[in-house]
């Protein structure tokens, strides 16, 4: 009990600060049921496509979480925050494209 | 070169005014240095690919021998310390340095239980007869997981240094920038490893 009151309680009086507490444990609890959904999900089901596709989709999700509502880049520069959110970008599509399309990977970087 | 030097002073300026509510968290230098690690995972990632489309088998097989759980609860504990540092920004952005103390003690805690977590999992890998010259992918994995190791390391040592700061009382709600240079490299940390444990443990 102690330990989910340190969790969810607090110290900070003002509105403000209880409303971003609320968003933050919310965020938390999303992104804890991402991870066990995608664990769920390629642990009882062969490897296909859709698990690619649905697993690459929620690590982009996971990392736009984090960088715009943990780290706090939602309302920051625009560049540093395009720059963080392209990286998932990036390479959740490399990590399909080179999962679905291994061939095309291996050919294109055979000596 | 006095106009190269105006140009970069402006760069700087205009990453560090164009936000449009809220003001960019920690410095320039801080995002520099945590696209210089992005970028060295980054790397890790492709050639782990790369060797992935040539050796499909052994890629494929790979993360059967592995410990899901292991991978899965240290996925759970850096999301948590990930969401205790920003419960220590709000604390400390609300004027309250026991708040933020009690939570970057959390944050602490979750990278020594993940310190905790993967050294069980080395053992594990030991004890199946699972080392870093098992084959391809093992040593990738290693490789991978052990230098992400080393930066749950230094973060923990830049949380450490930050909670001595707070505790001096060099933090307020209005300048708390080495602080959050601080929590953006732990952000970063758990960023890494968001693609490390599909990339590893759940693809196949």
């Amino acid at each position: 009990m102690k330990i989910l009151k340190v969790i969810f309680g607090g110290d900070e009086s003002d509105k403000f600060a209880m409303t971003e507490r609320h968003w933050l444990i919310c965020f938390w609890l999303i992104l804890l049921a991402l991870t066990l959904m995608s664990v769920f999900i390629a642990e009882s089901a062969d490897p296909t496509a859709w698990t690619v596709l649905f697993v690459s989709m929620t690590v982009t999700l996971k990392g736009q979480l984090v960088i715009d509502r943990l780290m706090g880049l939602r309302h920051a520069n625009p560049l540093i925050r395009g720059l963080m959110l392209m990286y998932f970008y990036v390479l959740a599509l490399l990590i399909v494209w080179a999962l679905l399309f291994p061939e095309q990977l291996a050919a294109l970087t055979t000596l | 070169m006095k106009d190269k030097l105006g140009s970069s002073f402006n760069f700087t300026a205009q990453i560090q005014n164009a936000s449009d509510e809220r003001p960019t968290p920690a410095n320039i230098a801080v995002w520099i240095l945590i696209w210089a690690e992005l970028s060295e995972f980054a790397l890790f990632f492709i050639v782990y690919l790369v060797v992935r489309s040539h050796n499909p088998e052994i890629f494929s097989e790979g993360p059967k021998h592995l410990n899901t759980l292991a991978g899965a609860l240290n996925t759970l504990v850096l999301l948590t310390s990930s969401y205790c540092v920003a419960r220590a920004m709000a604390g400390i952005r609300a004027g309250n340095t026991d708040t933020c103390m009690k939570w970057l003690t959390a944050t602490l805690a979750m990278g020594l239980t993940y310190c905790g977590i993967k050294a069980w999992e080395y053992h594990w890998n030991g004890e199946a007869g699972i080392d870093s010259r098992t084959d391809k992918f093992f040593t990738l994995y290693y490789y991978l997981t052990f230098n992400h190791l080393l930066h749950v390391l230094v973060g923990m040592c830049t949380i450490s240094w930050a909670m001595f700061r707070v505790q001096l009382g060099a933090f307020s709600p209005q300048q708390h920038e080495g602080l959050e240079g601080a929590a953006c490299y732990w952000h970063m940390i758990d960023l890494a490893w968001i693609i490390i444990f599909p990339l590893l443990y759940v693809l196949r």
